[in-house]
């Protein structure tokens, strides 16, 4: 757990626990008003700026996943 | 005393929250009933063939690229005031590596949609690999019929 205190870790799962049970009453369809994420997203798309904005934060993501954290396999 | 990373953290979740508002105002300003997959079909079937579909993955790519360069340009240098070699160096990071992403993943966007495209063709309508049909409502797939059902 490093020097993180275990308080940390929990309100990251409480907060992705809340996302998944937030997605998940939209697709159970009880509430019958609750967006899905995908359909939230699909609205943002149909403008220029919210593809553009979207398609940055996949981009920062990628970049933070794939090309600053890059370490070659096997690498010492 | 509020830090840059905190900075960034407020400015990411205050952005991505007004996309989010904006996108949930949108959705509620749609007519009762109307549901937005049938209109971005809808979008997608006027928008259709393969010249405006690069042309669109392009606007979108060069978009996103640019939106990004500017935040992370206006963030290293105004909001966490990195010094010159850093900022260079991130900058070219990110030019670079962002770069190679939109390289790779164009490419395979047009080929999956190709495929996908030519699958549908070659499938017909009505098979089983003819693209699935949604509910007008929410995103679960529609049940198939019970083949064993009498007609």
């Amino acid at each position: 757990m490093g020097n993180h205190p275990v308080i940390g870790y929990i309100v990251w799962a409480l907060l992705f626990g809340a996302l998944f049970a937030w997605e998940g009453l939209a697709l159970s369809g009880i509430s019958g008003t609750v967006p899905t994420l995908s359909a939230t997203f699909r609205v943002i798309m149909r403008y220029p700026f919210g593809r553009w904005a979207l398609f940055a934060l996949w981009l920062w993501f990628g970049w933070h996943i794939f090309i600053r954290g890059w370490h070659f396999l096997l690498r010492a | 005393m509020i830090t840059p990373a905190e900075i960034s953290v407020i400015v990411g979740y205050v952005l991505l929250m007004g996309f989010l508002a904006v996108g949930l105002r949108a959705l509620h300003r749609l007519p009762p009933g109307t549901d937005a997959r049938r209109l971005s079909r809808a979008a997608a079937r006027a928008d259709r063939g393969w010249r405006r579909l690069v042309r669109h993955l392009l606007a979108t790519a060069l978009g996103g690229y640019l939106v990004l360069m500017a935040i992370l340009v206006i963030y290293y240098a105004a909001a966490a005031r990195s010094t010159a070699h850093y900022l260079e160096s991130v900058l070219k990071s990110a030019a670079t590596g962002c770069a190679l992403l939109v390289a790779i993943s164009a490419p395979l966007f047009v080929a999956a949609s190709w495929l996908t495209d030519y699958r549908r063709h070659r499938a017909g309508p009505g098979t089983v690999d003819s693209p699935p049909d949604y509910r007008s409502a929410g995103d679960h797939p529609a049940t198939p019929a019970d083949p064993s059902a009498p007609e």
